[in-house]
């Protein structure tokens, strides 16, 4: 990668916050199409391939077989919330919480997952990728939740198209209205059990079907650039050494710098867009530099600010100005408001009798997905909760692990477990959390981080609306595994904190009115047209599928207006 | 049943039946056992011996390995010391030392026999009636411990056990011997193939 150096100089066409998932887009958008872009990361830099140091490790390479000791666990106790980031093989990609504090009002919890590297969470995201559908665009019109999204399925539709090509999604067409088709490359098996279940739910339950989830993996015969198939290793979240599975490092920052157009700089905290009172537009980003300290001023035409839903907002709140007292492009009062992810950690469980005589190879990556069910319709209108929730799941033989539940032990016993257990199924829910004006953030200039800057004190929790549907969720789960004939079927429901589905989103909304809204439908800020903040931030509701794809297609959009926009001398 | 009266009978002995062979063979062989090539770090020298006997007792080789060929009972013992919270690691030692005190005067004088061991795994596993596996489910189910001497107690010590066999299983097969020798190792599966007859692959897969 072309770092930044010395000699680099300050002023540039364009600056992008962040190399993430949407960071990355920004970058390659708005390199290919001409831009001088300096593309800032406030955490060091991390090259695909060689900077996968644990891709290769196996259990036995860990003193604790994979466990994390408590001294491990002293710099991350909120990190660690999550239960699997903070293992040996992956705890590098996330952040110290004793080097990145962040506070929860009393009584509330908020789960900040995160990495300060290049890449971001694409390095370590579920790579889940659906579309959003018609309906989920104009769902807050129709229940009046939150404020009518500034744009409708069709804007987003060919962007769909262009990323999905880009980044490679497996996936089944179904023709499903809830979840619209895309440009699949072959979609991953489902096992004999799913397929069983499949063929169950979509004969029992009217308006219910299972496919094979989608996600950003190259499968069958193809390769993308340098990128090779998925080889069901299952370690993606570790960096893939075949580059099979779509991250910034593998991909789009690879497209930024083969353009020869890209300056990368790490180490580089931006916590500011400067505003031109003059002019009536952003200058520039201030950055703080890691390594020697010094703050210094960058200067573009066009800033896009991606450094994820939450720190984006935190940079505009941070930036303030006598015509931005209370944050950049904050007129609304709505910037750090309306806090939305997807709640999830309810489900059921149950083991499948046959089948014995099958099993499958290699660790597919993914599962099945049940696209929404709820509130499509009158037949599945829904008394005591609106919108609705999809299903993740999968299902497989049992291993050793079994005989943990067996109270049994000697040479029987042991030689038993070598051989394939039963099948078991599960399915964990995904649902959707509306906007709540109160579901908020702010900036904490009590307790200061190591630069000085000021933390966040969070403030989320579910309702009502949410708390309904999770008992809906539980009870669907049971209903259709026991129509398949699963045996020993249980519920289950676990905490969850606002965050912890790592889908966190909606703090700098878009909208058609400036009054409610921080962005308009082309992800400019209402009042400062050449800052585009195309993160999570913008979300303006929250749908219930995994949200990247959305991002990384507004993205491309919001880059494509910008790049047109300038030379209209627009901005 | 309720509760308290299941956990009565195991007080007067009732809460587990004991088999005549066990019995008989609990009567012989009590012999000096050889001490451990390995320093505990949690465990004292002489748990670390009963584990490591217990443990084999548990996972014993056969045509596939043991507890004691893969190391289990050190890599316990680094695992409880380092990666436990205080409480729990607390709670694992003394349920550790009420399961076994049970040995009384063989333990401390490090002649606990296999056979008094099996025997003790079996009161604790095998050989429960099922109400007293249910009182002790109950018993367990609370996060706290039990204020009452005599739940406390067992309530530490089928802790213990339940811990041990989680550790010892999980150990055990993600050993490098285990799995890739006797499981089914293949680090590069290649494309994921969702139906396959179960006799093409054998035992489980390893990862």
């Amino acid at each position: 990668m072309p770092l930044f150096d010395d000699k680099s100089p300050t002023d540039y066409d364009a600056i992008v916050i962040g190399t993430g998932i949407s960071g990355g887009w920004a970058a390659k958008e708005l390199c290919e199409k001409g831009l001088k872009t300096l593309v800032l990361e406030r955490g060091r830099n991390v090259v695909h391939i060689k900077d996968y140091p644990t891709a290769n490790d196996e259990p036995w390479d860990y003193k604790h077989r994979g466990k994390s000791s408590q001294e491990d666990l002293k710099d991350y106790p909120k990190q660690s919330r999550t239960g699997y980031t903070t293992s040996p093989e992956r705890r590098h990609f996330f952040v110290k919480d004793t080097e990145h504090p962040y506070h929860e009002k009393e009584g509330t919890r908020f789960d900040w997952m995160r990495g300060y590297h290049v890449g971001g969470r694409s390095l370590m995201w579920g790579r889940q990728s659906y579309r959003w559908s018609p309906m989920d665009f104009e769902s807050n019109l129709k229940d009046g939740n939150g404020i009518d999204w500034p744009i409708r399925y069709d804007d987003l539709k060919p962007w769909y198209d262009y990323v999905e090509n880009f980044i490679g999604v497996s996936g089944s067409n179904e023709g499903y209205s809830q979840l619209p088709d895309g440009n699949f490359l072959p979609p991953m098996d489902l096992n004999c059990v799913e397929e069983e279940l499949k063929k169950s739910i979509e004969s029992n339950f009217s308006g219910r079907n299972l496919t094979i989830g989608r996600v950003a993996h190259i499968t069958g015969d193809n390769r993308i650039g340098n990128r090779g198939a998925c080889q069901s290793r299952n370690r993606c979240m570790r960096g893939c050494p075949f580059g099979a599975y779509f991250s910034s490092n593998s991909s789009t920052l690879p497209a930024a710098e083969a353009t020869g157009n890209m300056t990368l700089r790490p180490h580089s905290i931006a916590f500011e867009i400067i505003y031109d009172e003059k002019k009536g537009k952003a200058k520039g980003v201030r950055v703080i530099d890691k390594i020697t300290k010094k703050t210094i001023d960058f200067t573009a035409k066009i800033i896009f600010c991606n450094a994820s839903s939450m720190a984006s907002t935190w940079i505009l709140m941070n930036s303030k100005s006598n015509r931005f007292p209370n944050g950049m492009g904050n007129e609304s009062g709505e910037l750090g408001h309306n806090i939305m992810d997807h709640h999830f950690k309810v489900g059921a469980a149950g083991e499948y009798e046959g089948f014995g005589d099958k099993y499958y190879k290699g660790r597919r990556p993914n599962g099945f997905y049940i696209p929404r069910f709820q509130n499509l319709d009158k037949q599945s209108t829904k008394k005591d909760f609106v919108r609705g929730y999809g299903y993740q799941g999968g299902a497989s033989r049992q291993n050793w692990m079994r005989g943990v539940a067996e109270l049994n032990f000697g040479a029987g016993f042991k030689d038993s477990l070598f051989a394939p257990g039963p099948w078991r199924a599960g399915m964990t829910a995904f649902g959707e959390i509306l906007p709540y004006h109160d579901n908020a953030m702010s900036l904490n200039y009590d307790k200061l981080d190591q630069w000085g800057l000021p933390t966040i004190t969070f403030a989320t929790t579910i309702r009502e609306n949410e708390i309904n549907m999770r008992k809906d969720m539980a009870t669907n789960a049971a209903e259709m595994l026991e129509a398949a004939g699963f045996k020993n079927v249980n519920t289950f429901e676990e905490p969850y904190g606002v965050g912890l589905g790592i889908h966190e989103m909606g703090t700098a909304r878009m909208g058609r009115d400036p009054k409610t809204s921080v962005l308009n439908k082309w992800n400019q800020i209402h009042s400062v047209p050449n800052v585009f903040v195309t993160d999570g931030a913008a979300m303006t509701s929250a749908a219930c599928q995994n949200p990247s794809l959305t991002y990384m297609a507004m993205t491309a959009r919001a880059a494509d207006f910008a790049v047109k926009e300038l030379k209209r001398q627009n901005l | 049943m309720k509760r308290r009266d299941a956990i009565k009978m195991i007080s007067i002995g009732m809460g587990y039946t004991l088999s005549a062979s066990t019995l008989a063979t609990m009567a012989s062989s009590c012999k000096t056992a050889p001490s451990i090539t390995w320093v505990p770090s949690f465990f004292s020298p002489l748990q670390g011996r009963l584990m490591e006997d217990l443990l084999e007792i548990m996972l014993p080789a056969t045509s596939t390995p043991g507890a004691k060929d893969v190391g289990l009972a050190p890599l316990i013992d680094q695992i409880v010391k380092d990666c436990y919270e205080a409480k729990d690691q607390e709670h694992f030692r003394l349920g550790m030392e009420s399961f076994f005190g049970q040995l009384g005067d063989e333990a401390a004088q490090d002649k606990a026999s296999t056979a008094k061991l099996t025997l003790l795994l079996e009161k604790h596993l095998t050989k429960m009636t099922p109400e007293f596996q249910a009182a002790i489910n109950e018993l367990l189910s609370s996060e706290e411990l039990p204020k009452l001497a005599g739940d406390k107690d067992l309530y530490l010590r089928f802790s213990f056990i339940k811990n041990l066999r989680t550790l010892a299983l999980s150990g055990y097969f993600s050993s490098e011997e285990v799995a890739t020798k006797h499981l089914n190792y293949m680090p590069v599966p290649g494309p994921y193939q969702g139906c396959i007859p179960a006799s093409d692959v054998g035992s489980t897969w390893a990862l």
